[in-house]
């Protein structure tokens, strides 16, 4: 359905020309999930922005790669040829509820929009649709809503209204961009909850981005850990958890905070130490490097960088001392 | 709240406001500042010729009453007559503030839709070779004195090339027309510059919205997105602007009047000023404090009609 192949996307910067995402591939089956976890600043939405050809084209753009979906390679589509793919065939909701509505239109004509566009409904047909769309979203009394304008509205509220636009032409992928990170806990699992049954309704795949490797464990069926604009560990989801291979995603799960009373507090959360590198001070080498607890003298350059490469059935890591390595052959 | 509730409410409210400008022009003008009748005559005034004056302008009279004089000329619009020209006042700003204003509204709309329409064909080439020209050279035409737009356009297009009068004015209909094109022309020069680098600036902000990201992420293309989403939200803090400048339309621009010898309010102040004549000063003080308090209510007036967010 959707597959990306060597991608990279650069940007021009003040140090000069960093890859914000450096040669990831992975692929998204048909009706599957696919989680990309990482660090703020790791890649993530400038991936996503990728897929949607939505790069700022003033400091940004996409180096290499291909994109093929359906058989097409989106990298090489016409500007207009990818309109008519974006909020039709492939549509994304943002990480910013409370600001990714206009303030100066009414929630119904921003849902409209994208049906008049892309289906060349009426107006009539439009509202009518709009009103089916937050309904099926969980927005009550729809019929009143649509005259809303988004300040009327509260976070949750917002971001179905997001998912809403997102579904309207009944894409085949779903790109959601962290879409519960601003939103309290309780409203998060309602979201989460909307987005799963819409799923099974609408039969599309959804590339969920995230931090929380919580919401990754509940919702995804395969996960691509992101570090420093590359993939460093891709597996399907009961594999991650199971058998990390690369550190830093053992790191990643051993700061999901548990819920132990038993425990000590420093028992029960354990974090990983340092921070992201900035782009131009990534090391040679593993950029892991480091942060990295079992690093050591191959790790520092003279290999190159760790290539992503199988570690186990199915399960790839960018890293020369895996920590579960297991071959086909055993 | 419906908008007309607000609309009143808010015009009784400007009563107090207006009453205490006028109790303020009133401390200054009667109180702070010496006595005029002195001031006109001189040093060397008689005793009588002073009182004589004194009771002409009413000055004799006790402060409280002169106090009542001034807010009644407030609500009956009536100054009295200059003490230069002798004519009524009101009438006098009425012709001025028309010919002022015939001046420069012309110029006003012109630069506005050019403005607006350069600053988004800037904002959509934003970065590109265009709009850094643009930019370019909207810097230069504000860089450019007020002074040398005059003198270089009265010596070229008026003198070398004679399309236009180098000064003067005529009442007459169509007549008038030939004498306000040239510093029409100035104006929009004048204002063009700082206007297109201003709404860029505001179209900018916009472009870089997360809600402008959405509507690109719809499949709309760009042109759909600077028309619909961009300008609908640019438009609140341009017209704000837009209308904070209207009443300087009326008051018209001193420097140009001046050289191109129009009779315009601009010219009629300064005359007032020169000779002294408080009653004229008084009343365009008085004017423009008022009409500033009106446009700023029709500011946010306009304001709660163009964005949907402001409770009224
Ligand atoms: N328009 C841009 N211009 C320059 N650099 C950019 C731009 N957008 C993103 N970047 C850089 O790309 C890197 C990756 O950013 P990205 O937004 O993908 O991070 P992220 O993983 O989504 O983080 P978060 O969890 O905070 O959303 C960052 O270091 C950022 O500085
Ligand atoms: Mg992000």
């Amino acid at each position: 359905m959707l597959s990306v192949k060597n991608l990279v996307t650069t940007f021009q910067t003040r140090q000069g020309s960093i890859k914000a995402v450096d040669n990831i591939s992975f692929d998204l089956p048909k009706g599957s999930t696919l989680g990309i976890v990482g660090e703020s600043g790791s890649g993530k939405s400038v991936t996503a922005l990728s897929i949607m050809r939505l790069i700022p084209k003033d400091t940004g753009k996409i180096l290499q790669g291909d994109i093929i979906f359906n058989g097409q390679n989106i990298t090489t589509l016409t500007e207009s040829g990818m309109r008519g793919m974006r909020g039709n065939k492939i549509s994304m909701i943002f990480q910013e509820p409370m600001t990714s509505l206009n303030p100066v239109f009414t929630v119904g004509n921003q849902i409209q929009e994208t049906l008049i566009l892309h289906q060349q409904l009426s107006l009539q047909q439009a509202q009518k649709k709009a009103i089916e769309l937050l309904q099926m979203v969980g927005i009550p009394s729809p019929e009143k809503r649509i005259k809303d304008y988004p300040h009327h509205l509260s976070g949750g509220m917002r971001q179905r209204v997001m998912i809403a636009i997102a579904l309207a032409c009944k894409p085949d992928i779903l790109i959601a961009d962290e879409p519960t990170t601003a939103l309290d806990v309780t409203i998060q699992a309602q979201i989460l909850d909307l987005l799963k049954n819409l799923q099974k309704e609408l039969a599309m795949s959804i590339i969920m981005i995230t931090h929380d490797l919580g919401v990754v464990a509940e919702f995804c069926d395969d996960v691509a850990v992101m570090y420093c604009g590359k993939i460093i560990e891709k597996a399907p989801i009961h594999q991650i958890f199971a058998q990390p291979q690369h550190p830093y995603t053992q790191g990643l799960i051993k700061s999901i905070p548990t819920f132990h009373p038993e425990k000590s507090h420093e028992q029960r959360l354990s974090t990983i130490p340092g921070t992201l590198p900035p782009f131009h001070e990534i090391p040679s080498g593993c950029s892991f490097q480091n942060r990295c607890q079992y690093a050591q003298e191959a790790c520092k350059g003279l290999q190159g960088t760790p290539p992503l490469a199988l570690a186990a059935q199915a399960h790839w890591a960018a890293c020369f001392y895996p920590l579960h390595p297991k071959t086909h052959q055993d | 709240m419906d908008l007309k509730t607000y609309i009143l409410r808010r015009l009784l409210h400007t009563i107090p406001i207006i009453i205490g400008i006028a109790t303020l022009i009133f401390f200054i003008f009667n109180i702070v500042g010496g006595d005029p009748a002195l001031t006109l005559l001189g040093k060397y005034a008689k005793a009588k010729q002073i009182a004589s004056l004194r009771h002409e302008m009413g000055l004799d009279k006790s402060l409280f009453l002169q106090y009542i004089d001034l807010l009644k000329s407030i609500f009956t619009f009536d100054f009295g007559k200059s003490w230069h020209t002798k004519q009524n006042i009101i009438t006098s700003l009425k012709e001025s503030g028309w010919i002022s204003f015939t001046l420069s509204f012309p110029p006003f709309i012109i630069s506005c839709a050019l403005s607006i329409i350069i600053a988004m064909v800037s904002a959509f080439y934003r970065g590109q070779f265009l709009d850094k020209t643009l930019v370019l050279i909207s810097i230069i035409l504000m860089s450019i004195s007020i002074l040398s737009y005059i003198l270089l356009f009265q010596w070229f297009f008026a003198f070398k090339l004679d399309w236009f009068e180098i000064a003067g004015y005529d009442k007459g209909f169509p007549n008038f027309i030939s004498y306000i094109l040239l510093p029409g022309i100035i104006i929009i020069f004048l204002s063009i510059g700082s206007d297109i680098r201003l709404y860029r600036t505001i179209l900018l902000d916009e472009i870089n919205q997360d809600y402008i990201r959405t509507a690109r992420a719809k499949g709309l293309s760009e042109v759909s997105v600077l028309f619909k989403h961009v300008l609908k939200n640019a438009m609140i803090p341009i017209v704000t602007n837009l209308i904070t400048q209207l009443p300087f339309l009326f008051l018209g621009s001193l420097l140009i009047e001046n050289f191109f010898a129009i009779p315009g309010l601009g010219n009629f102040i300064v005359t007032a000023i020169n000779t002294s004549d408080f009653p004229v000063i008084k009343a365009v003080t008085i004017l423009s404090a008022i009409v500033f308090v009106l446009f700023n209510l029709l500011t946010d007036i306009i304001y709660t009609i163009l964005d949907p967010r402001v409770k009224l």
